[in-house]
């Protein structure tokens, strides 16, 4: 070999082997026990001057596999995107105060539920955008002062039909609705929950379904019979959960912040199995941080500024959508495989 | 040949800036006293496996050359900690800093005068010498708030202090209206003298916290004192609240070392 030929040999060598070195890298992986992840966070395709986002509040899954965001930007409150993060419908101008998004089955047709905080209302609309019908303030119910303290943020619709609605930003009551939108009862408020930000149906023991409210500011998850009697809370200290999300036997909880002020940009994501013991924190704490006396989650990896809402898929992995995080689209976690 | 070389370290480097590489967060720092008389305890954690947490006591910048954090770390003099998550996966942490004071008791007999807090954040006059920082809940009981004036008090001791420091305890949130102090200053009110300056401090720090001001003290021999914190006044044109008042906010007062 020629010396001239072998010191290019050499050089190439040097600049590519840290190269190589730095290939062998994997992704770092965020979560623990079954449920680690990859995080890809330009999963979203949507053009920011299109199709702006503020806050993004929620998210869910339809029957066809398009996914619902509902944010407070009045250009498009509801945006659709495929798998793929691409837009493929964009409506709702008229809702300020976009926050919780529900869907619910009703006899094969799928209707949405958007909660209003501004508007003080509940819209049941078509997944098309066209409301059917509005749930307001029960001010006859005596609880209220005038309708604009009641404050929605989430809804969930019972086994018999009838529609829950948490006032997560007016006065912490639960309030129960019959199908055709009249109220009939409430449950919680101030003395029990704290923020109750969020509600879902828990339908994994059949026999007894139950709803799982979330009392955010109190970093608890209860559980009630679907007459609004406590059956058991679960504390997660430091954890300023949004709404529960149930996929299969586990929870999954959007935790917007660990650490006051709110401005922190200290959320991750929470996963508990069936018996609501905490198993998997993307971006946070180990689970095992709870065991310690006065443990508490925290933060880990900057993953995540105000993670806000969970989604999960058929294939388990997790979108994120983010409140107050520099009017970012909802990035994904791809579940890894065990 | 070259270009096949050049080609392959572009496609290397392109593919290695795909590479996702995310920041840890900071350590969480606790300590059973912000103010002590003989020492205080410090714990770090950061519940991560795989991690480590590397501190200075020196005030300089902690590195994977600094000291690995196992156990609480037992301080006898006003120090400032600083702290820094490390693992193979993920760059490093920014640095969390904790300062913990050495100060002599002063309590609330030493108050002469002094002028009450706005009656929705009023906590009693103890909890200025209680030697207890209070935390980002405004109404935990730590807290004293100041919306329409200075706080302006006399202080009178038997002994001069001899303290090289004066600390003033406060908070800064924005986001709750309430802004650093525009001025510390305590002055020498002492009838053998004519009034004289001890020290003085302008802070400018807008960041969301829990500041302790440590204010160095002229050496000397006075026995009473003024201290007056000056409210920041208007909130600044561009905050939502342009118009109004913004909260000053004291929980703690001491002497020290």
């Amino acid at each position: 070999m020629k010396r001239r030929a072998f010191n290019k040999q050499i050089f190439a060598f040097g600049i590519l082997a840290p190269a190589f070195n730095r290939l062998q890298k994997v992704d770092p992986i965020i979560g623990h026990n079954d449920f680690t992840y990859r995080v890809e966070p330009h999963w979203c395709k949507a053009d920011k001057n299109r199709h702006p986002v503020r806050d993004c509040h929620e998210m869910v899954l339809d029957s066809r596999g398009l996914i619902y965001l509902s944010t407070n930007d009045v250009h498009n409150n509801i945006l659709v995107f495929n798998k793929d993060g691409e837009v493929v419908d964009a409506f709702g101008t008229e809702y300020p105060g976009a926050h919780g998004l529900s869907l619910h089955d009703e006899n094969g047709t799928e209707f949405l539920y958007l909660t209003d905080y501004e508007r003080h209302r509940v819209f049941k609309m078509t997944k098309k955008g066209r409301v059917v019908q509005e749930f307001a303030c029960p001010v006859d119910a005596g609880i209220y002062p005038d309708e604009s303290a009641f404050k929605p943020t989430e809804t969930c619709v019972g086994p018999d039909g009838d529609v829950y609605v948490a006032d997560g930003y007016g006065l912490d009551y639960i309030l129960r609705y019959s199908p055709d939108g009249s109220f009939k009862s409430y449950f919680g408020g101030k003395k029990e929950l704290n923020n109750a930000h969020g509600i879902c149906l828990d339908v994994r023991d059949p026999i007894t379904p139950k709803l799982l409210v979330s009392s955010r500011a109190a970093n608890q998850l209860k559980s009630y019979d679907l007459d609004g009697q406590l059956q058991a809370t679960v504390d997660l200290p430091g954890a300023w959960m949004c709404r529960p999300v149930i996929h299969g036997d586990e929870v999954y909880l959007a935790v917007l912040v660990s650490k006051m002020p709110w401005d922190s940009a200290s959320g991750f994501v929470c996963i508990l199995d069936k018996n609501n013991t905490l198993i998997s924190v993307p971006g946070g704490s180990k689970p095992t941080a709870l065991d310690r006396k006065d443990g508490h989650l925290h933060q880990t990896v900057r993953v995540f500024r105000h993670p806000h809402d969970v989604l999960v898929d058929p294939n388990g992995d997790i979108y994120v959508a983010q409140w107050n995080s520099n009017r970012v689209y909802p990035i994904r976690l791809i579940r890894t495989q065990s | 040949m070259r270009y096949l070389i050049l080609f392959s370290v572009l496609c290397f480097n392109y593919l290695d800036s795909m590479a996702q590489s995310f920041q840890l967060a900071e350590p969480l720092m606790f300590s059973d006293r912000v103010f002590f008389y003989e020492n205080c305890s410090v714990e770090l954690v950061f519940e991560m496996d795989g991690s480590e947490v590397r501190y200075t006591l020196d005030g300089s910048e902690p590195t994977l050359e600094s000291k690995r954090y196992t156990h609480p770390i037992k301080l006898k003099k006003t120090t400032r900690v600083k702290a820094r998550c490390f693992h193979p996966d993920f760059l490093p942490s920014e640095i969390a800093e904790l300062h913990v004071f050495k100060s002599q008791q002063i309590a609330t007999c030493n108050l002469i005068t002094w002028n009450d807090p706005d009656p929705a954040y009023e906590a009693p006059m103890e909890a200025l010498v209680d030697r207890k920082k209070g935390d980002m809940n405004l109404k935990s009981g730590a807290w004293l708030g100041f919306r329409q004036e200075d706080f302006v008090s006399e202080w009178g001791f038997r002994q001069p202090p001899r303290a090289k420091y004066l600390l003033v305890g406060s908070m800064v949130n924005t986001a709750s209206w309430i802004f650093p102090p525009q001025r510390i200053e305590l002055t020498c009110i002492d009838e053998r003298w004519k009034p004289f300056q001890l020290g003085v401090l302008a802070p400018d720090e807008l960041e969301n916290a829990l500041p302790v001001y440590q204010i160095p003290l002229i050496p000397s021999n006075c026995t009473k004192m003024r201290l007056t914190i000056e409210h920041y006044g208007m909130l600044p044109e561009d905050h939502p609240g342009a118009g109004s008042r913004a909260w000053l906010f004291i929980d703690e007062i001491g002497l020290g070392w």
